[in-house]
């Protein structure tokens, strides 16, 4: 008899909220240790059961929703911007020095701003994260959810206007990758941070699985 | 769905059995958290109660939480069976066996 998937119980654990949460998790291991359920479905029941937790805790918190919202844009603003600007400036210096030697290439340009501002902005996404977290005790993991998937449509959206402007023929596809793969990343540090917030509380509740 | 589950299981109805049900009759697989979701509404409206079960160690020392229907929930079940009924009686599309 093979054990459960580990990361989806983590998942579980984390992302449910309602007071049947631990009951679930329960009925879940009895049912995958029947030997009659494959880890496709205990995978699929777990995101689900995640799924209806986040949305029921929004749904039933409205307010606290848009508090969640309006507080993660503000971190995030307040953090991205400035570290994006810092990394900006600190390329654009060393550009104007690397111009005319034969270590130029647009190539510096293009990777070395991504490389530089990137690593800044998940840290300040997830910081940001970790703050929407310790703001919203109640319902911590649902509205770093929320806020998250605002920053994923905003930069999502981003996305597609620039492919509008810059038709993939002008940009190396290369880029596209790494910029699809930057619109997943920052709400993925928003995640890890929000989670991270309340690592210590909900781990002191953590029972074998 | 649920209700009928419910009634058709019985005292012994928990989580587990009542998806395995729905999935007999529906043919098609439910996920547990919509099963627990329908059960809390079902319970604030005052139609199912529960109370928890005994702890095993196939669930990780976790305890069962099992449900049964109420007598307003049966009353209410039966309410919805003879409108059913009456909704469904003197269709010409469901009668003669032919659609």
């Amino acid at each position: 008899m093979t054990a459960p998937p580990k990361t989806a119980t983590w998942i579980l654990r984390r992302f449910t909220t309602c007071p049947d949460a631990e009951v679930i998790v329960g009925d879940l291991l009895e049912e995958y240790e029947s030997g009659q359920r494959s880890r496709t479905w205990y995978w699929r029941q777990v995101l689900v059961a995640a799924g209806v937790s986040v949305w029921k805790d929004i749904r039933d918190h409205k307010l606290l929703a848009v508090r969640a919202v309006v507080v993660g844009w503000t971190f995030y603003i307040l953090f991205s911007f400035p570290v994006v600007g810092l990394a900006r400036f600190v390329i654009d210096g060393v550009t104007n020095w690397l111009i005319g030697t034969a270590w130029y290439s647009i190539w510096w340009e293009l990777w070395g701003f991504f490389l530089l501002s990137e690593p800044l902005v998940y840290s300040a996404c997830a910081l940001s994260g970790w703050l929407v977290a310790r703001l919203h005790p109640t319902r911590p993991i649902a509205m770093v959810c929320l806020y998250a998937a605002s920053i994923f449509l905003f930069e999502y959206a981003q996305h597609l206007v620039g492919l509008f402007q810059h038709p993939p023929i002008a940009v190396p596809a290369s880029a596209l990758v790494v910029r699809t793969v930057l619109v997943i990343g920052r709400p993925v540090s928003i995640l890890v941070g929000g989670l991270s917030a309340f690592s210590a509380n909900r781990s002191s509740v953590t029972t074998n699985v | 769905m649920v209700l009928l589950s419910l009634i058709r299981l019985g005292e012994d109805a928990y989580g587990v059995p009542i998806s395995r049900e729905i999935e007999a009759q529906a043919g098609r697989e439910v996920a547990l958290a919509s099963v627990y979701a329908a059960l809390q509404r079902l319970e604030t409206k005052g139609l199912v109660k529960s109370w928890l079960g005994e702890t095993t160690p196939e669930r990780g020392g976790r305890a069962k939480k099992h449900f049964a229907i109420t007598a307003k929930g049966l009353r209410e079940a039966r309410q919805t069976h003879r409108s059913l009924t009456q909704l469904w009686t003197g269709l010409p599309q469901f009668e003669g066996g032919k659609p």
